[in-house]
Formats: structure tokens, C-alpha cells, sequence
């Protein structure tokens, strides 16, 4: 009992931030439609889940934010692991948290203002389109804007920090002594990145990953600002649900929806690595 | 975020409710017995016409009372602070054309006595005639205070050739180069009248999907904001779109090239009405105010305040001068082929955003 106490308040705090409200958005998507203005429930039912998957709208949203999701993850896994190493391994310790401050600094803006930057910097007659064509490689008044491939790109850019965070602190807990053993006996770079850097950065590259794959999922700001026709993800479907017809019922169902399956998509994704690494 | 602005709205309607309303009792028991000055208490935008140096202390020198104001964010959080204790402190409260109908059908306001008021013969009569604003018996529950528009916007400098429809925007020509506002009332309510449904409230919801597929080709982007708008079409990357009315102002007034223009099918319009709360304290004081409202001289110092909208009265709109009118797209004559956006119930409004979603995810 008394090695309990020490735990309750953050026990206190899981409960009701976290199995709470996800037991109440577990209810709130069996009800019919809204809420009273009183607050009343008017009753429950399970067509919320069946109209989710009477039409193509809801599965073809969620397989193609998926799909999203995973490329984001996959770019900012490619960026992020020399850039984590490079801050753990190569950067002398007097600089190193300069640096660290700078893949921090994006933090300190509001994510709308990312947005709008990058915006500003891609748009037609922007910065970037105005070199591309002097160089004659584009033409200036386009650009890549309202497109799913520019909202790839300022996903990437805002969750990349996220990345390189959870692969720093796994790939510094390293000891050199490991590297220097894994040379001496034979093993070339690739070897060593296979066998012993990649299974012992394996806990931050989960964390990463989720800390990645689950928002940019959800993501809906952004597909909305730059995505263009074509760019809608599941996060406006269920964004819409709320803040236009206030169908509280079926947006929880299509919450809830959502929820299990990026869940299903961590599980396997675990698994995997562990069996990559084989650990 | 939100949460806590609840909160502290609740607390200052508490606050009011407990102060501002204990004086007004009294007020009302013993008029002009030389006590308290009654209070009115207004719901509105804040920054909204009705709380600047022109009305509120012009109308409290002309009655000798004491007007407050408690502001909202959305008209969904108007009508809930309205339903949590508002009752019986809150006199006069600001629907639109969405709305309206709703609080006529829930009783959350009461018929207003035209026959009191000295200028509402002078609102415009499109704007009168709206039949949200009324019930079965024909009783009148809201008084049109300001409107605007989401209409045709393109510029003259890329587009030479003369628009008067919106097949504009289906118009092979500017394919890529379209905007289109991400609003499921609006988007639907535009393509009915592309398609001259005879009731564009109630179209054919199959030949409007149809011919929102066929417009998605053309679309570069789904606005829902002025920047949204704005950006991409001072880029140059979007040269046609509907669009409010007040960005198409901002952008004209700015001295870019704009012409916004009402297509012979109709546009969209929206109202906003002052209306009287249910169980207001001061009726007849409530009754002064709307008519304020509408009156040439308040109306004349709303249409010079930068922030303010189109005027309903229809005196101060005719003698704008020319300028002004261009400002306000209403040169030489306003629309009168305006399609409200009214109320729908929950069925319509579920039905039409999941099409709009179907379009947009399709």
C-alpha cells in the first residue's frame, strides 16, 4: 500500500486523460446523432459504424491517409537517422547543444505559421519557384502547391524534429567501446549499422514512429490549406462531422474507427522491427 | 482553448446575471420614478456595428438607458449561452439566415410589433420578404439589420472575355486555375444554381453531385478562409472562384484587379436579423433598439466603419455614392436574385455534407 501512494497521482492522471475519455468516445459513437442543447443523450445504435462503411467516402479517406502516414514516416526515418548520429557521434560535445537547439527552434512557432511559411516559400513567384526558373528547370508562375505531394513535404517538415529526437537519445546511449569492438572484430559499416546500431536504436525508432506516423495520419490542417481538389484526408471527415453538422455520433464512430486501426498498423509495425532486429 | 473561453464567458454571463440584472427589476416596476435606468443587454459579434461610438452611446442618450453587450463566437455558442441562464437578461439576439428558422421553431425568440417600429418600411423589401423570418400566422421574428453575398469573383486582367454565369467555373479554359469555397451549403446551393434547379433549396442531389465531380477537375483548391482565398489568388495561381463578398471588398479596396459579379442564375446570400430573445426584461426598450438598428442614422455610420456590411436600409443603400457602391459590389444596382442560405434540418444537412465529403474524397 505505501509503495502505491507514490503512484497515485499519475495513475489519477491516466485515468482521466487518457481511459476516460477514450471510454467515453467509445460510448459517445453508439449514440444517435447529437447531444441535446441539455445534454441528454437520445439514444443508442450501431449505425453509426454501418453508414461509416456504406459508402467508398470513409475506407478510401483512411487507406489513403494511411498510405500518407507511412511515406511521411518513411522520409523522415531516412533524414533523421544520419542527422540523429551526427548529433550523437560526430558533433563535438561544446556544440552539441547548439545544434540540438536548433532542431527545437521550429517548436517555438505555432504550427499554423510553419504552414503559412512554407506556403509563402513555395507558391507561385515564391523564393523557390523564382530560382528553379532561373535555372530553367520550372516555370515560375506554378508551383507545387494544392497538391498530396506538398502536403508530403510540409508534413515532413514539421514532424521531422520529432524523429531526429527519438533516434538522438536512443543512438547516444551507444557506448563507442560497442562501435570500436564491432570494427575490430571484422564488422564493416553496414554490418555494424545492421547488427548493433539499428536493434539498440530500436526503442527510439518506435517511439519515433509513433510519435510520427499517428498526427500526420490524423492530419487534417494541412491537407486542407495545400492538399488542393484532391487533397482531403480522413482527419477533415471527421473534422466536418464536428464543426459543420455537429453529428457527434457518427464522428466518434469515425474516431473510434480510426483509432483501432492505427492501433492494428503500430502492432504489426512493432512486431515487424522486432523481427528485423531479431531480437 | 475554446474550453476555457466557455468558461469565461459562462462566468461573465454569470457575473452580469447577477449584478447587471438585480437594478433592472426594479427599473422596470417604477418607470421613470427617477431609480435606475434600465439596462439592455444585446448578444453580437464583438467589433460588429452595434457596440461602436455611432450606436450604443447615440441610442443610450435617446432613451436614457444603459446598453451591454455580451459577445459570442458562433451563433451555436449565441444560442447555448442563450439556453444556460440567458433567458430573462438577454433582450436582443443576432440570427442570420441559417438560424433563424430554428430559434422561430424552438421558441427562443418572440414576434416583434412592426407596427411600433418607424423604420422598417424602409428595409429593403428582398430582404423582408425572407419566409425564415416568419411563423404560420405570418408574425414577423427578425428584422434585417446588414446582408452580404458569395458570389462570382475572377480577374478582369486574366479573363478579358464578359462573364455573366457560373458555367464560368466549368469552363474547360480554366481548368486548374478554379477556387470553390469548402462549404457544403454554399458549394450545393452554387451548383443547383448552375444547373437552374427550379428550387436550388432542394435540388437534385444526384445531377449536383454529377456536377460537382465534373467541377472538382477544374479546381485547384476548396477555400474556407479570406487567406485561403486571398493567397493563391494574389499568386496568381487561382484567377476564378465564388467568394465572400467581404474578401472580394478587401481585395478590390487593396487596388488589385477583382470583379465580383452576380451570375443571371442567382447568387448566395446571407441576412443578418436582430430579433428579440424570449422573456426579454425590456421589450419595449428591445423594440427601440431594432429600430435604431434600422434607422438612416445608424445605418449611415455603419456603412463608413471600415468593418461594417452592406446595409439593409434601403435609403442609406441608394444614396451611397458611386464608390461606395463599387466597394461594396453593388454598382448600380444591388442583387436581387439572392438565394438565402436557410435552415435545414438535421436529415438535409447530414445528406448534403456527406455529398460535399463524397465529392471532395472521390
Amino acid at each position: 500500500m505505501k509503495k502505491a501512494l507514490p503512484a497515485l497521482p499519475s495513475a489519477a492522471l491516466f485515468l482521466c486523460l487518457s481511459l476516460v475519455p477514450l471510454a467515453m468516445l467509445a460510448l459517445f459513437s453508439f449514440v444517435a446523432g447529437n447531444l441535446s442543447p441539455a445534454g441528454q443523450i437520445s439514444g443508442f445504435t450501431a449505425a453509426n459504424f454501418i453508414r461509416a462503411f456504406s459508402s467508398w467516402t470513409f475506407p478510401r479517406l483512411l487507406g489513403k491517409s494511411v498510405l500518407i502516414g507511412l511515406l511521411v514516416t518513411a522520409i523522415c526515418i531516412i533524414i533523421a537517422y544520419p542527422a540523429a548520429w551526427a548529433l550523437a557521434k560526430v558533433v563535438k560535445e561544446r556544440r552539441r547543444s547548439l545544434m540540438m537547439s536548433l532542431v527545437i527552434v521550429p517548436f517555438f512557432t505555432s504550427q499554423l505559421l510553419l504552414i503559412y511559411a512554407i506556403m509563402t516559400l513555395f507558391q507561385s513567384k515564391g523564393l523557390i519557384m523564382t530560382f528553379f526558373g532561373m535555372l530553367n528547370l520550372a516555370d515560375p508562375a506554378t508551383s507545387i502547391l494544392y497538391s498530396n505531394a506538398a502536403v508530403v513535404i510540409v508534413l515532413v517538415y514539421e514532424y521531422l524534429p520529432y524523429m531526429i529526437l527519438s533516434l538522438y537519445t536512443s543512438l547516444e546511449g551507444i557506448g563507442d567501446d560497442l562501435l570500436f569492438a564491432s570494427r575490430s572484430l571484422g564488422a564493416g559499416m553496414w554490418f555494424t549499422f545492421r547488427r548493433v546500431v539499428f536493434p539498440m536504436s530500436l526503442p527510439g525508432l518506435l517511439s519515433g514512429i509513433l510519435l510520427v506516423l499517428v498526427p500526420v495520419t490524423g492530419s487534417f490542417v494541412e491537407p486542407e490549406l495545400i492538399g488542393g481538389a484532391s487533397g482531403m484526408m480522413v482527419g477533415s471527415l471527421i473534422n466536418s462531422q464536428f464543426s459543420e453538422v455537429l453529428n457527434m455520433g457518427y464522428g466518434a464512430a469515425l474516431s473510434f474507427v480510426f483509432l483501432v486501426a492505427l492501433a492494428g498498423i503500430m502492432a504489426i509495425i512493432n512486431r515487424g522491427m522486432g523481427r528485423a532486429a531479431g531480437v | 482553448m475554446t474550453k476555457r473561453i466557455c468558461i469565461l464567458l459562462a462566468l461573465a454571463l454569470i457575473l452580469t446575471s447577477l449584478f447587471g440584472c438585480a437594478p433592472a427589476p426594479a427599473a422596470n416596476e417604477a418607470p421613470g420614478s427617477g431609480g435606475e435606468i434600465p439596462t439592455l443587454t444585446v448578444m453580437n459579434w464583438k467589433s460588429y456595428g452595434s457596440d461602436k461610438d455611432y450606436s450604443v452611446p447615440v441610442f443610450e442618450e435617446m432613451y436614457g438607458c444603459k446598453v451591454e453587450h455580451v459577445y459570442f463566437n458562433s451563433l451555436e455558442e449565441m444560442l447555448t449561452m442563450l439556453q444556460t441562464g440567458g433567458f430573462g437578461t438577454i433582450d436582443c439576439i443576432l440570427p442570420n439566415t441559417n438560424y433563424i428558422r430554428r430559434c422561430v421553431e424552438e421558441g427562443i425568440i418572440q414576434p416583434i410589433d412592426i407596427s411600433k417600429l418607424e423604420n422598417y418600411g424602409e428595409l429593403r423589401e428582398t430582404l423582408r420578404s425572407f419566409p425564415d423570418a416568419y411563423d404560420a400566422d405570418n408574425n414577423v421574428y427578425g428584422v434585417p439589420w446588414a446582408w452580404g453575398t458569395t458570389s462570382l469573383g475572377y480577374n478582369p486582367t486574366v479573363i478579358t472575355e464578359p462573364i455573366d454565369s457560373w458555367s464560368a467555373l466549368w469552363d474547360e479554359k480554366y481548368a486548374g486555375k478554379v477556387a470553390y469555397f469548402d462549404d457544403y451549403n454554399t458549394a450545393i446551393l452554387t451548383a443547383a444554381m448552375y444547373l437552374n434547379e427550379p428550387d436550388p433549396q432542394n435540388p437534385d442531389l444526384t445531377k449536383v453531385e454529377e456536377a460537382l465531380l465534373a467541377l472538382k477537375a477544374n479546381a485547384k483548391t476548396w477555400w474556407d478562409s479570406y487567406d485561403a482565398y486571398a493567397k493563391p489568388y494574389l499568386a496568381g495561381e487561382i484567377v476564378i472562384g465564388n467568394m465572400w463578398v467581404g474578401s472580394a471588398s478587401s481585395i478590390y479596396r487593396s487596388g488589385e484587379p477583382l470583379s465580383y459579379i452576380y451570375p443571371k442564375e442567382g447568387a448566395v446570400g446571407w441576412i443578418d436579423y436582430w430579433a428579440i430573445a424570449k422573456d426579454a426584461p425590456n421589450y419595449d426598450l428591445a423594440l427601440k433598439w431594432v429600430d435604431f438598428m434600422s434607422s438612416q442614422q445608424f445605418q449611415n455610420g455603419f456603412v463608413n466603419d471600415p468593418e461594417g456590411a452592406c446595409p439593409a436600409n434601403e435609403i442609406v443603400l441608394n444614396e451611397l455614392s458611386d464608390d461606395m457602391k463599387k466597394a461594396f459590389f453593388i454598382y448600380p444596382e444591388p442583387p436581387d436574385n439572392l438565394v438565402m442560405q436557410a435552415y435545414q434540418d438535421e436529415a438535409t444537412r447530414d445528406a448534403w455534407l456527406e455529398l460535399w465529403n463524397r465529392v471532395k474524397a472521390g
